[in-house]
């Protein structure tokens, strides 16, 4: 990684967040015309789609880091992969959130048991909030490490399951699909305007998860210099 | 502002709450971090960038070190660190010549 990269990445990756928020959010209101369906509620689609495949991202990059720990035994991993579930809970809560703000519009409850998308995403959310659990519960060290790992492992099993429960629905609730095999389901503008939102919020998971991460690499340096001091 | 229009404008606003709230939170574990840097450093200056120095090995036996040019009582001299008397000081400490005197021996005293 270069000295520029690792000074300025997450400088950089902010700002192309906000440019890229900013501009799909004001393109959303003012030039993508009105679903003909939902009418101005749709609009909450581009905010909640985004951060839910960004919490998808988040949890799967988490398995990936979690699964280089424990092929390669390097330490750091286990950080990398610690501080991308924390930011797969972020955006879990706000996928939660958002979701249910769009269910009250759309189908007047802020939640239902019978929407096997709803359930399934709640069960992945409520697997990666145990991981924390399971994770203070060790004493720090390779043991801590190799569980969390072996953990977040288990739980990236579950991402497919619940992005493919909504091809799977039928006729249940929650909208179709953003893209199936004809193509994406809306029109040209809508869907190019939900992917400038989707590219804005990885640009953002990814801004906070290098912030997050060099904070907590930080936070340990700083512990070992107090322990050599002391 | 119609219900719907109210209910995206609050989705988009928890969104934005949510960044927000990260934001302090981060800014508050930034604030720590340099309070305890600064700590840190106050201390590494104190002790002047290296590491503390060593303690003094402990001596395992032998008479203490200067304990021959400490006055000893003429009282004392023939008592051990007990002071019950009971138990002549050793050879070459303090007050050892006085000690093989008959007259300040505590046995000598019992035999005499």
């Amino acid at each position: 990684m270069s000295t520029w990269s690792r000074n300025n990445g997450a400088l950089a990756l902010s700002a192309a967040a906000t440019c890229l928020l900013v501009g799909g959010t004001a393109l959303a209101f003012l030039w993508v015309p009105q679903d003909a369906d939902q009418g101005f509620s749709q609009k909450i689609f581009y905010l909640h789609v985004p951060v839910a495949l960004t919490a998808y991202a988040c949890f799967a990059w988490g398995a990936w880091k979690a699964w280089r720990l424990l092929s390669r035994r390097q330490d750091r991993y286990d950080l990398e992969s610690y501080t991308a579930v924390h930011m797969g809970i972020i955006f879990g809560v706000l996928t939660l959130v958002t979701g249910s703000i769009w269910a009250k519009i759309s189908w007047g409850v802020w939640w239902t048991w019978s929407e096997r998308q709803l359930v399934l995403f709640l069960i992945l959310f409520l697997f990666y909030s145990a991981y924390f659990m399971l994770r203070y519960s060790v004493a720090p060290g390779p043991a801590r490490a190799n569980m969390s790992a072996v953990y977040a492992l288990f739980g990236v099993v579950l991402i497919p399951v619940s992005f493919l429960a909504i091809r799977l629905a039928g006729t249940l609730l929650h909208p179709n699909p953003v893209i199936n095999r004809d193509g994406p389901q809306m029109s040209a503008s809508m869907f190019g305007v939900f992917c400038v939102c989707l590219a804005g919020m990885l640009a953002l998971a990814a801004a906070l998860y290098r912030t997050e991460l060099t904070g907590k690499r930080l936070d340990a340096r700083l512990r070992e210099l107090r322990e050599l001091l002391a | 502002m119609t219900s719907a229009e109210k209910y995206v404008t609050a989705a988009y606003l928890v969104f934005l709450a949510v960044v927000l709230v990260y934001v302090v939170i981060f800014a508050t574990k930034v604030s720590r971090l340099d309070r305890e840097l600064a700590e840190l450093t106050a201390l590494a200056k104190g002790t002047g960038g290296r590491q503390p120095a060593a303690k003094p090995p402990v001596r395992e036996c032998g008479p203490v070190e200067g304990a021959a040019e400490r006055p000893v009582r003429e009282a004392d001299q023939g008592k051990g660190s007990g002071e019950t008397g009971r138990f002549p000081q050793l050879p070459g400490g303090p007050g050892a010549t006085s000690a093989r005197q008959p007259g300040n021996s505590p046995e000598g005293e019992r035999l005499g």
